[in-house]
């Protein structure tokens, strides 16, 4: 094997393992995301106000805008 | 200070002629002296080398690490024994009280396990350096290294480095043990040993002058094992060198310290108090440490005519006892440090966290610049709300109706913002923007980027504050205008801003996650864009029902804009200073 051939695999693997790195930290983004958005949707079941409710309506549709961005 | 640089800079010229004399009469001592300057740059090699890995793992052990004495102390050993190299970790202790990331105690504690990780390096020496043929290592490592330090990564660049280090070490110990073997065949130094308190105390002072004229502890212990395996001086003679390395070593830190800031000084001085208290110890109980040397080597099975394994034991252990004696006072330590070295009173004007140690290590510069970031941010609001003629403590965080905290706000605050921003915000902003640029060097690409982002939003605060300087004249007449549209329009600006500002205020103090306090920007910028639309609204009635004058509705116009203008980017300077995680930060970019 050439020698910049070996420098490529081995850059490869290092680029790889970010990606996968990336890919993990994303993922544990969106969970943590869909758990504040359905803590949000459970709240606003209850009994609250209409301040509060719209208020949390608000937050709620932020949440989800950056749900579809991430 | 100036005096010392004085010697120094005088004896230079006589310290190259004798090292020239002495090359050329003795072809033996260039052997040697050639071994000490290999071994001296691979120890540079090595730090450059890891200087490159800022940014990760180091840095976060020894930010991490240093909560309690015991965990200090051993973040300390560890880290030097990975890098081996004491005066890195003094620089990354130094940056770090610089940025006040960790406290002096635990920077003390960590320089004091510092010095049990110095002691590493004799092994290494004694086992590796001197058991094996060290060459067979050298010469790849040395190969390697330089294939990778040209690689465009750098990480790999890093790698480079050290294996290039550890290849010059290696070769360096290789050439001062080939120099002190021919030596003795025609110079016999063993027979200069002296023994009892004045030969102690004559070994000790060639020790200390060693490495103050080579700045390594580690290299004078590399010279000593060397002359010690090759019998070139005796067991007890290399004990006293090996403690007279030990107060050099400080001695180089004190004398380097003398330019530094108040952490440095508390720092160098802890390091000073710590090995003239462990010298001390080991002078007045040689005897005794050198039979326990002796009775602990035989049980890990060290044979009794191996001196240089023993010699690597005996530093271990006085520097342990070192260790032992001086960290239970370590808070006593930093009490009488912070007093007597005490900081500057804290100018607002001036930058507080950019240390100039920390500029070559990424991860601290950016802790750092992000600090100074906040406090330039801190100085605006002042200035903001006084430009709106409001104090800071009537609405920031109070929880308080700000349209009712505007209205009772009348009182005009003739605050000159030209002599305020040339007092409290160009010196603390060029600080910044200059010290943001030299870190940039020494960064890789995303690092860069984030600098670059900080770079704007220094630029962003420092435009919100023009800005704001447009809109205090016509804010101030409006507060004595007799026509209430005019009054109650400028009321509205007053609070649109005041709401952004204290949004913000309790977003950076709310301790909510990233996805809360972006969502809280996010709301904030909404409330903009719909006061903004209101307020057009409210202008166009204004204007139709001539309670205003056209060339009033149109400064209206232009001061909403400011409003408009000043709060997108505090919102968009919030963004970046609290919202940690990068990828919840880019959610929030339009």
């Amino acid at each position: 094997m050439k020698f910049s051939k070996l420098f490529q695999e081995v850059e490869s693997f290092f680029e790889n393992d970010q990606q996968n790195e990336d890919d993990l930290k994303k993922e544990e983004l969106q969970k943590a995301l869909e758990k504040k958005i359905e803590s949000i949707r459970k709240e606003m079941k209850d009994k609250i106000s209409d301040a509060r409710h719209l208020k949390l309506k608000k937050r709620l549709e932020v949440l989800s805008e950056f749900k579809k961005k991430l | 200070m100036i005096l010392v640089q004085k010697i120094k800079y005088s004896l230079y010229p006589l310290f190259l002629l004798g090292l020239a004399y002495l090359l050329f009469m003795s072809n033996d001592a260039k052997i040697i002296i050639a071994g000490i300057a290999i071994f001296l740059i691979g120890m540079v090699f090595m730090e450059d080398g890891f200087k490159r890995f800022s940014g990760g793992f180091l840095e976060a052990l020894l930010r991490k690490s240093t909560d309690n004495t015991f965990k200090a102390l051993l973040t300390g050993f560890i880290s030097t024994s990975i890098v081996q190299s004491s005066s890195l970790i003094s620089i990354i202790m130094i940056s770090f009280l610089g940025a006040e990331l960790i406290t002096l105690a635990g920077a003390i504690g960590v320089i004091i396990g510092a010095n049990l990780g110095t002691t590493t390096t004799a092994w290494i020496i004694a086992t590796l350096g001197l058991k094996i043929k060290i060459t067979q290592f050298a010469l790849p490592l040395l190969i390697f290294g330089v294939v990778l330090r040209f690689h465009s990564n750098k990480s790999y660049q890093g790698f480079g480095d050290i294996f290039l280090g550890l290849g010059f070490v290696f070769l360096g110990i290789s050439y001062m043990k080939d120099g002190f073997e021919v030596l003795r065949a025609g110079l016999d130094l063993s027979q200069f040993s002296m023994s009892g308190y004045f030969g102690a105390l004559v070994y000790i002072f060639l020790g200390v002058l060693a490495t103050v004229i080579l700045q390594s502890s580690s290299a004078t212990m590399a010279l000593i094992i060397t002359a010690l395996a090759t019998n070139q001086i005796v067991y007890i003679n290399a004990i006293e060198l090996a403690i007279g390395a030990n107060i050099g070593t400080t001695i180089t830190a004190v004398l380097g310290s003398l330019s530094s800031n108040a952490n440095g000084k508390r720092l160098a001085l802890a390091h000073f108090i710590f090995n003239i208290v462990t010298a001390s110890i080991a002078i007045a109980f040689l005897h005794p440490i050198s039979h326990l040397v002796q009775l602990i080597g035989v049980e890990i099975g060290i044979a009794d005519d191996d001196y240089t394994m023993q010699l690597a034991l005996f530093h271990t252990l006085f520097n342990l006892i070192g260790v032992l004696s001086v960290a239970p006072f370590t808070k006593t330590l930093d009490r009488f440090l912070s007093q007597w070295f005490a900081s500057k009173a804290k100018d607002i004007s001036r930058a507080r966290f950019l240390d100039n140690e920390a500029v070559a290590l990424p991860e601290i510069a950016l802790v750092a610049l992000k600090k100074e970031l906040i406090h330039l941010y801190d100085n605006s609001t002042e200035v903001i709300s006084h430009s709106l003629s409001l104090h800071r403590h009537t609405f920031l965080g109070m929880g308080t109706d700000i349209s009712k905290v505007v209205e009772s706000s009348l009182h005009v605050i003739d605050l000159d913002i030209d002599d305020y921003y040339n007092r409290k915000i160009k010196i603390l902003y060029g600080d910044i923007i200059q010290y943001a640029t030299i870190a940039q060097e020494n960064m890789v690409e995303e690092d860069k980027d984030r600098v670059y982002s900080f770079k704007i939003a220094c630029r962003d605060i420092v435009e919100s504050i023009k800005i704001a300087k447009e809109l205090q004249k016509n804010i101030n007449r409006s507060l004595h205008s007799k026509n209430e549209h005019i009054q109650g329009e400028y009321n509205h600006l007053r609070e649109e801003i005041a709401k952004v500002l204290d949004g913000i205020y309790t977003l950076r103090n709310s301790k909510r996650d990233d996805f809360d306090n972006l969502a809280n920007i996010k709301l904030l910028e909404d409330d903009l864009e719909q006061f903004s639309s209101q307020r057009n609204k409210r202008l166009d009635n204004l204007i139709r029902n001539a309670y205003v004058e056209t060339s009033t509705a149109t400064s209206l116009m232009n001061d909403g804009a400011f409003v408009y203008e000043i709060s997108k980017k505090l919102l968009n300077v919030s963004k970046l200073l609290w919202i940690e995680h990068r990828e919840i930060q880019k959610l929030g970019e339009e």
